[in-house]
């Protein structure tokens, strides 16, 4: 799955999580501006590795500023290095 | 984010500090003793002082983890309705009137089984180390530590011997409690919970009865709470999830760090030993073992800790064992001795862990018991628990050597 697809992925789940429309430009937010918490970083990380059929840490999350660049690791496959 | 006109600029991981907590804690306590962790976007309460100020704070509460279950339950469409249900009787993971609830049931519970548990407890620990002793040699985790609380709960429910390992919960631990866990770790440990559940409530809607369930049912009419089979059943689960990871921690990282400071060959029972003696040691194997590692808050309203202003909304995480190692408060943390007070193991304040007398009068007879059977030696192949939320050992190999 490309980052591309990820991008969708999340934005329909952020949206769906957050009970709101979500954006591209939202995905370079950082996680307290955009309004997600620990919960919403553990259901999206369960999220992509349904789709991708690999371990997806939530941790990955953690090393990175915006969902933008955690699922940009995740799509070059440091996504079940932690942990 | 700065303190003091100082940045931090360390990087925090959980993992990395769980594996060697004091060597990675010890660098952030140069910011002071509470750090703000831009990353994880959360404070660190590192000092002994400030993890008494957390725990008393009552703008910082706990994180409410079952609506976190139930959150995640409709986020991803999964199952966790054991999980939600046994949290729902986890004392930590409550503030307010369900937490006083719990604190009384839990209290009343532990007090009308004390002297049964305790000898229940002297007769499992003379049988596990007996086993050792004969043959000279065993696992100290898995051979005595991991076995005690299930053997002493699963006798007192009337679980058969053979199936009382199937109440253990060792390896769901980081799930159940929703510690950085994955939806896989979170959904396994649903599955482990859901088993013991079901192995509980089937002896008790047998209609088979003891002394036990008895105090059980008691507790929870006296408290005020439903008592019906489900309820009794995950109360007495979550006494298990609650007993088994945090006295296998306890007497594993007690007995390694025993063994640390006599060169690797113990004999408890030798004046000279240079341990402490009597509740001393027991206090500072606790303090030392710190076997919950740490315990997350949010501020419901601005506050302060140390100074140090927390913002309505902020998330803290208070290190167990940061603030028992907090040199200003226990110089030379790592050594054993006599004397030192004000350890925060069992936390503290209104979330103080109701089964603290128990503990402490369990870990006693263990000692009393090990410094009958000989010299203890430790052996290769001693393995820490790769758990966020529980400091034991899953593997620490001893040989016994008969005394002359």
């Amino acid at each position: 799955m490309t980052t591309i697809d990820l991008t969708a992925l999340a934005l329909d789940r952020l949206a769906a999580y957050l009970k709101r429309p979500v954006t591209p430009a939202d995905l370079d937010r950082r996680y307290d501006e955009l309004g997600v918490d620990s919960v919403d970083m553990v259901s999206l990380a369960f999220e992509v590795e349904e789709a991708l059929g690999q371990p997806v840490s939530p941790e990955i999350f953690l090393e990175f500023e915006s969902i933008r660049e955690a699922l940009a690791a995740i799509a070059s496959g440091r996504g079940n290095e932690i942990g | 984010m700065t303190l003091w006109g100082t940045p931090v600029t360390l990087d925090y991981n959980h993992r990395a500090v769980s594996e060697t907590p004091q060597a990675l804690l010890d660098p952030f306590r140069e910011y002071g003793d509470v750090v703000w962790l831009p990353k994880l976007n959360r404070w660190l309460v590192l000092s002994q002082p400030a993890a008494m100020e957390t725990l008393r704070n009552s703008s910082l509460q706990v994180l409410k983890r079952r609506d976190m279950a139930l959150r995640l339950e409709d986020q991803v469409g999964l199952n966790l309705a054991a999980l939600s249900s046994v949290l729902n009787w986890i004392p930590f993971s409550h503030d307010g009137a369900r937490h006083s609830d719990l604190r009384e049931a839990f209290g009343r519970l532990l007090t009308s089984i004390t002297a049964d548990y305790l000898k229940a407890y002297e007769d499992v620990s003379s049988e596990l180390l007996e086993k050792m002793r004969v043959a000279e040699q065993g696992d100290f985790a898995t051979g005595y530590a991991d076995r005690l609380h299930l053997e002493i709960v699963g006798r007192f429910i009337g679980v058969p011997p053979s199936e009382r390992q199937k109440l253990a919960c060792h390896t769901a631990l980081d799930g159940f409690i929703l510690n950085n866990a994955s939806v896989r770790e979170i959904r396994d440990a649903n599955t482990q919970l859901a088993a013991i559940l079901e192995t509980v409530h089937a002896l008790i809607s047998s209609g088979q009865s003891s002394p036990f369930l008895e105090k059980v049912g008691d507790a929870l009419r006296q408290t005020g709470l439903e008592d019906t089979p489900t309820s009794r059943s995950e109360c007495i689960v979550a006494l298990i999830v609650l007993g088994d990871d945090t006295q296998a921690g306890a007497l594993t990282v007690g007995l390694a760090s025993m063994l640390d400071a006599c060169d690797g060959a113990l004999c408890l029972d030798a004046a000279d030993n240079g341990l402490p003696k009597g509740q001393s040691l027991v206090d500072e194997v606790l303090r030392i073992a710190s076997p919950v590692k740490n315990s997350a808050r949010y501020a419901t309203e601005d506050t302060m800790i140390c100074g140090h202003a927390i913002a309505k909304g902020e998330n803290v995480t208070l290190s167990f064992q940061a603030a028992n190692f907090d040199p200003k408060a226990f110089p030379c943390p790592h050594m054993l001795k006599d004397g030192r007070r004000g350890h925060v193991a069992f936390g503290g304040a209104r979330h103080l862990c109701t089964a603290m007398p128990l503990v402490r009068k369990t870990l006693a007879i263990t000692f009393r018991h090990l410094a009958t059977i000989g010299r203890i030696e430790a052996r290769p192949g001693r393995q820490l628990a790769a758990c966020l939320t529980v400091h034991r050992y899953e593997h620490l190999p001893i040989r016994i050597v008969p005394e002359p």
